[in-house]
């Protein structure tokens, strides 16, 4: 079967319980034991990882589009959480939308916008879901100036994807410096605690052209790209080639 | 409203539908394919596929510039980032960035404007009821496959902006097979250009650069595809270059108007590491043959025994399509 994410206890059937959730279909019981049982053993961290996005912008504000329903059964059903699930405040994180004058981006202040120390620390995707938490746990800056595609130096505002948890003891995440005697090509092979057929690495490079000729199939211009960013089966094969 | 005429009456009878009904959805698909393409707005996105939940966040920007839009991965680094046609893939794990470009030309909407009863043979078409997604009040619209060689879809389509909310691929045997829905969803006027910027850059990453050129060489229709499920037809030729390899490879995209299938043809040579049998990613399935001294490989959102077939149907020569 497939790679990908570690949602290991998650089935089909669940996945249709979180969609009826995310339709404000579900129950308040059963909403909280659907997050409970998505999040139980060692699927937690990645687990949550997914659900801060969700919190961050309860926390943060509440867009109006957001359905009130929705909104209440997500904070009742975080609130009945372990203390060990909720989300810590990023030390980094200034949260109030009111600090940001611009309309647009004041909605993404509590929003994790993706890592932006690229050209220094590589944060591996499989890194998340790596039983063995081996690798040093790094501070990742709250501002990092890098040089857009444009030239011109830009700096980071939006906090970083991965956030240290702090006080939890549960690193949410591992980086991994992109010296090269560390490059996420020599980064031993992810352990799974399922039977996993994982699509052949010659694969990926026609799945990933596939994918960007065929944007917009399907009537939708959003799963193409969705592959590509979540499939943690595209990881630097053997076969990259310096430019 | 212009009556549909069915062209010939052994069209699949469950492709009978009532004259309003099918206007309707024609109607409101065209409409979603419009504001999908011109609206501005952003949002949070989840993605389900087989059992796993992925959640993305995604802008969509439509000036005088033209379209863009970027999906971020928000557990991740990665990112893809359409301008126009040409989609770049930041992929900061690898440290690659991959360039391609969209030629899916068969939009849902171009084939749509040429009358649902062409799909009427392929796909039946219907309001399948109402729902909310993300707040909004939607339309729900189902594509129910008239075969086993291709897909459904069920489209959340906004009452109110007409922007797809919520988008379901339906397997074989009815399960569901991906979907991504907004969870948070904003219309605006405008979007900052940095929004549609990678939040890395890709300076110091490995370039591969698989972009289409006008200029590039007419590919001889040579390759011909003998069978393929009803429906299906070649849509285009060009030669693709791929990641690490110094020649480029023959392509094709096959179509039904809705599903999308690449074929990838190569000859063998000492780069070739050729992949042999069948093989699946989510809902896309891979199938790979040989064929005299080439390699082909088919990819596609459709059941493996579509792949398979296509794959399996490639020659060369003269023939007929």
């Amino acid at each position: 079967m497939q790679e990908l994410t570690g949602d290991v206890n998650m089935t089909i059937e669940k996945g249709e319980k979180l969609s009826a959730f995310l339709d404000g279909e579900t129950g308040r019981d059963e909403s909280n034991t659907l997050i409970s049982e998505l999040c139980e053993n060692q699927e937690l961290k990645s687990c949550w990882e997914r659900y801060h996005v969700i919190s961050d912008s309860m926390r943060s504000g509440l867009p109006d589009s957001i359905h009130d329903g929705f909104a209440d059964k997500v904070m009742s059903a975080i609130a009945t959480e372990p203390a060990i699930l909720a989300p810590q405040p990023s030390p980094i994180s200034t949260k109030p939308a009111q600090a940001h004058t611009n309309p647009i981006t004041k909605r993404f202040a509590g929003f994790a916008i993706a890592a932006s120390v690229a050209a220094l620390a590589v944060v591996g995707v499989q890194t998340l879901y790596h039983e063995e938490t081996t690798s040093q746990v790094a501070t990742m800056p709250d501002k990092s100036q890098f040089i857009g595609i444009d030239g011109q130096p830009r700096v980071a505002t939006a906090k970083p994807v991965i956030r240290q948890s702090g006080n939890s003891g549960i690193p949410n995440a591992s980086t991994v410096s992109s010296s090269s005697s560390t490059s996420v090509f020599n980064h031993p092979p992810l352990k799974r605690n399922y039977p996993d057929k994982s699509v052949d690495p010659k694969l990926l490079k026609y799945i990933v052209n596939h994918s960007q000729i065929a944007s917009g199939s399907g009537g939708s211009d959003i799963f193409s790209p969705a592959r590509i960013v979540t499939s943690t089966q595209l990881q630097g094969g053997t076969n990259q080639v310096q430019r | 409203m212009k009556p549909f005429v069915f062209l010939t009456s052994l069209v699949v009878s469950s492709a009978v539908m009532a004259d309003q009904g099918s206007g309707q959805v024609l109607d409101l698909l065209n409409k979603m394919s419009h504001a999908l393409k011109s609206l501005n707005y952003h949002g949070k996105v989840v993605y389900m596929h087989e059992g796993h939940v992925e959640s993305l966040q995604l802008f969509h920007k439509n000036d005088e510039k033209g379209e863009r839009q970027r999906v971020v991965h928000l557990n991740g680094t990665r990112e893809v980032i359409r301008k126009g046609d040409t989609v770049t893939c930041y992929l900061p794990d690898s440290q690659s960035v991959v360039v391609g470009t969209r030629r899916f030309n068969n939009h849902l909407l171009a084939k749509l404007t040429k009358g649902i009863e062409k799909f009427a043979d392929q796909y039946t078409f219907d309001i399948a009821g109402h729902g909310s997604v993300a707040g909004r009040d939607a339309t729900i619209v189902s594509v129910v496959p008239n075969d086993v060689f291709r897909y459904g879809y069920r489209f959340w389509i906004d009452k109110d902006t007409k922007l797809l909310l919520r988008s379901e691929l339906v397997g074989d045997d009815g399960q569901s097979l991906e979907q991504v829905a907004f969870v948070e969803l904003e219309v605006v006027d405008n979007i900052p250009d940095k929004m549609l910027m990678p939040a890395v850059s890709g300076d110091s990453f490995t370039w591969h650069d698989g972009k289409d050129n006008s200029k590039t060489e007419a590919l001889p229709s040579s390759w011909h595809i003998s069978k393929m499920p009803n429906g299906f037809k070649i849509t285009g030729r060009s030669k693709q270059r791929m990641p690490n390899s110094s020649q480029p490879v023959d392509y094709m995209i096959v179509s039904d108007g809705l599903a999308s299938v690449s074929v990838y043809i190569e000859q063998f040579n000492a780069e070739s590491q050729g992949f042999i049998g069948a093989s699946r990613m989510g809902a896309v399935n891979i199938f790979g043959s040989v064929l005299d001294d080439h390699h082909v490989t088919v990819v596609g959102e459709v059941p493996r025994k579509t792949v398979q077939m296509i794959a399996e149907s490639v020659s060369s020569g003269s023939a007929l399509q």
